[in-house]
């Protein structure tokens, strides 16, 4: 079920207010959210709960038994374990085809026979695995460093997995952060509905408004990426730059404010990363529940492992958790390239850190907005590698819109940058506070005409109940 | 060992680590509150300490001091 469809706009006040109903009974609570948690995803295909109950049951199995043993080899027997099950489903699913096909490209460069002959497996790709498998990864990987007690309720654990405001496309949730939500009896107040409404309507205004509208312009970049012109190509790749961030933050505030409605916390996801002075900061700022979960789980071991190294032990850490987390969002080299690049860079701030502490001391704002320009610019570049097909396409649009001409004009109206400028220079100012339409001690009638005039932008885009889906959702 | 001798000892390395001559630390301080300390810093500032005491942190508490004080005690216990 879609957040941005008629359905999902019936079952969200229903599921709320049964919920709220059931408030002395914080069990019959859970059982609920589990009960509608599983028919919002067996909404797109019922074949998909088997997958998610069984790696939920797996996962809450092998923490249960690592916590009833004390010897350290058995502990890390069920690590690997469930380490092996949950990343082999994951490949399986989600990077069969991509390895088979690159062996058969291997196998015939040396002239071999190819191992695909009837072309690629069938394998639908189950919504939201790669969140899910994270986040019960999360879970077990804190039970083994003994973060965690493994949780002794059923219940309470298989509705943390599938909660279904965070389920599809995150935040990726740590069990710490919101199993003991679960266990905790919810007080019903007025201001978890408003909080909730107010960010899910920042989330709808940046998802309908203007990730939709600039969908079709964008696609239709890159599907003519061959033929347009250098404006055109690069109009094309900083919309692009503008629909991802509104459709994946827009999803990640529907979530967070979708969660408040039933009183739950979860964490913030975005955290205005266009205004960032470094790409470090940048990743601090973007998809933070991703990027935490890497650097704990990932750059963290290896960063240490790797620390006789000295900085370079840095950089190594960097540059292998940044491709991986490339290769997470899908089977392709583009991912791998945009993640290796992210890397790299960041392995280039970390060895030069102290020159340019110096730099910003003696230029100052110069150096401030000299920076932030130059994070926003790699990552719209790095993002067209990411949005394009395959590699070739990547280059045609990248060097397509440096070597061919501007002159002639764009392809698409210059005025689809309006409504995506406007939020970059309101999101500059609301830049402090926990997300863009956060308005406390604005004047009352100030708040509620920015309400009016977002309800007026959503329905004046005529994108609901459209199912275009989240870009994030093919991850 | 005198924690307040090691807790200027320490200070120094943070100063040169993280290039903030003036920083101010005590046993609470977290990295939360020291800006220039994070997931990157903090391994650097690790080996720094460890390669200044000769001495050698586990694996599983590096990344999990909660502040500076916890730091202390894992360094004491190894001296």
């Amino acid at each position: 079920m879609l957040f941005t469809s008629y359905p999902f706009l019936v079952f969200l006040p229903l599921v709320a207010g049964f919920y709220w109903l059931m408030r002395r009974w914080y069990k019959g609570q859970n059982l609920l959210l589990f009960v509608a948690s599983y028919t919002f995803y067996g909404w797109w295909d019922w074949r998909f709960l088997f997958l998610i109950f069984g790696s939920s049951l797996l996962d809450f199995w092998l923490a249960r038994a690592m916590g009833q043993s004390e010897s350290p080899q058995k502990r890390r027997l069920l690590l690997y374990l469930s380490l092996a099950l949950n990343l082999g489903v994951l490949g399986y699913f989600k990077y069969a085809n991509f390895f088979l096909e690159n062996l058969a490209r291997l196998l015939s460069a040396w002239g071999l026979p190819p191992v695909l002959e009837d072309g690629p497996l069938s394998i639908i790709l189950p919504l939201g695995i790669s969140f899910y498998t994270f986040q019960t990864l999360g879970y077990t990987i804190d039970v083994y460093r003994y973060k965690l007690k493994p949780s002794r309720n059923f219940l309470e654990y298989i509705t943390f997995v599938s909660f279904f405001p965070q389920l599809v496309a995150g935040p990726i949730e740590r069990a710490g952060n919101l199993l003991p939500q679960f266990l905790a009896k919810r007080s019903w107040q007025k201001a978890h509905l408003t909080e909730g409404l107010r960010q899910m309507l920042w989330g709808f205004f940046k998802k309908l408004a203007i990730a939709d509208t600039l969908a079709p312009q964008v696609n239709y970049v890159f599907a003519h990426h061959e033929e347009l012109n250098g404006l055109s190509l690069a109009l094309g790749a900083l919309l692009f730059t503008f629909q991802m961030y509104c459709d994946f933050s827009g999803y990640s505030d529907i979530a967070i404010g979708a969660a408040r409605l039933f009183g739950f916390r979860l964490m913030k996801n975005f955290d205005f990363p266009f205004y960032s002075s470094s790409m470090s900061e940048f990743w601090r700022r973007w998809h933070i529940s991703l990027s935490t979960w890497i650097q704990d789980y990932l750059y963290n071991p290896l960063a240490i492992n790797r620390r006789y190294w000295g900085i370079w032990g840095v950089a190594f850490a960097l540059l292998v958790a940044f491709t991986l987390s490339g290769l997470w969002h899908g089977a392709a080299w583009t991912f791998v390239l945009w993640g290796g690049l992210h890397g790299m860079v960041l392995a280039y701030e970390a060895l030069s850190k102290k020159k340019r502490k110096r730099w910003s001391r003696q230029l100052g704002g110069t150096y401030l907005w000299v920076s932030r320009i130059l994070v926003f610019c790699f990552w719209v570049f790095t993002l067209t590698i990411f949005r394009a097909q395959d590699l070739p396409e990547a280059w045609s649009v990248l060097g397509g819109s440096l070597s061919r001409s501007w002159w002639g004009g764009a392809a698409l109206p210059l005025s689809t940058l309006l409504l995506p400028l406007a939020l970059l220079v309101f999101e500059y100012f609301q830049r402090h506070r926990a997300h863009g339409l956060d308005l406390k001690g604005y004047p009352y009638p100030l708040r509620w005409s920015l309400y009016a005039l977002l309800l007026i932008l959503i329905f004046e885009s005529d994108n609901l109940n459209r199912q275009t889906e989240f870009i994030y959702f093919q991850f | 060992m005198d924690r307040q001798k090691l807790l200027t000892e320490l200070t120094a390395i943070f100063q040169e680590v993280l290039d903030e001559e003036a920083l101010d630390l005590s046993e609470n301080s977290t990295a939360q509150e020291v800006e220039a300390w994070d997931s990157l810093t903090h391994v650097q500032i690790v080996v720094a300490i460890e390669k200044q005491y000769g001495i050698k942190f586990s694996a599983r508490e590096i990344p999990n001091f909660r502040n500076l004080g916890e730091m202390m005690d894992a360094l004491i216990a190894r001296l």
